[in-house]
């Protein structure tokens, strides 16, 4: 994710939240409203370990971020997969 | 799965190559995978597959190494199809979703998502029947020199000739 000048674009956490969230609701087939950003993913309908490895994928993918596996497998809400987003995105600026 | 009729079947245009053995497509190679490319519509390359028993780790699960290969294979030949050069791969990064079974049919997708300083970077997934992702891979490729070339496949004069324009890229 790049500006025009070529430099890293700052990750937006509310704009990163939605993107997350319509990711997890695609992958669920559950609408985006019903997923606040404290819930727990796992207990969300339709989610099992490998559900959930696909939005991590995914996520990955959309944002060109790679996490740490014991980064990954802490995650329990769509906010801290958020600010897993945020952090690896400042990170890698 | 994709419409059949949108589907091109694409002969690779090194598998005539004497010398060639590749694991991932070659036929000649007697254990390896003898992968045939299809063209989608889209642009993207696949590769159908249903593995065997010669290809597992545990029993009636194939080996993830076999799979990488898979997905590898289908990554570099869309590289060398679509800019014409052969290229090394330097990192895959492989997301096991869930088990890929022995004796069913798996289609991988694979297509470039990004080209600069001297890399390719790619994608790759491999999809179930009803087309659930089950891997999703990322990978970048660094093109092969000629100077390399010649190093680590030995190639001679007469092997420069017929295949020198796929490190004649001016590429890393």
């Amino acid at each position: 994710m790049t500006t025009t000048d070529g430099s890293p674009a700052a990750l937006d956490a509310t704009a990163v939240a939605d993107r997350l969230r319509e990711m997890a609701a695609a992958e669920l087939k559950i609408d985006a409203a019903d997923i606040p950003g404290d819930a727990v993913l796992k207990q969300l309908p339709g989610a099992d370990s490998v559900r959930l490895m696909r939005i991590v994928a995914r996520a990955e993918r959309d944002f060109d971020l790679e996490f740490d596996d014991e980064d990954i497998f802490k995650v329990r809400t769509l906010d801290e997969l958020v600010g897993l987003v945020l952090g690896q995105g400042a990170a890698s600026r | 799965m994709t419409d059949v009729a949108s589907e091109t079947p694409v002969k690779l245009p090194w598998l005539d190559e004497p010398r060639f053995h590749c694991f991932g497509c070659s036929p000649r190679n007697k254990v390896g995978l003898a992968l045939k490319m299809i063209r989608l519509e889209d642009g993207r390359l696949a590769s159908d597959i249903v593995f065997t028993e010669d290809y597992a780790s545990y029993p009636g699960v194939v080996h993830g190494g076999i799979v990488s290969v898979l997905v590898d294979e289908l990554m570099g030949d869309l590289i060398a199809l679509d800019h014409g050069l052969l290229a090394f791969s330097v990192t895959l990064r492989t997301k096991f979703l869930e088990p890929l079974l022995v004796g069913l049919p798996y289609r991988a997708v694979a297509s470039i998502v990004g080209v600069g300083d001297g890399i390719l970077r790619t994608e790759a997934d491999v999809l179930a029947a009803d087309d659930r992702v089950v891997l999703m891979s990322s990978a970048t490729y660094q093109p092969i020199r000629s100077e390399q070339a010649t190093e680590h496949m030995g190639l001679d004069p007469a092997d420069h000739a017929r295949i020198g324009h796929y490190f004649d890229h001016q590429m890393g």
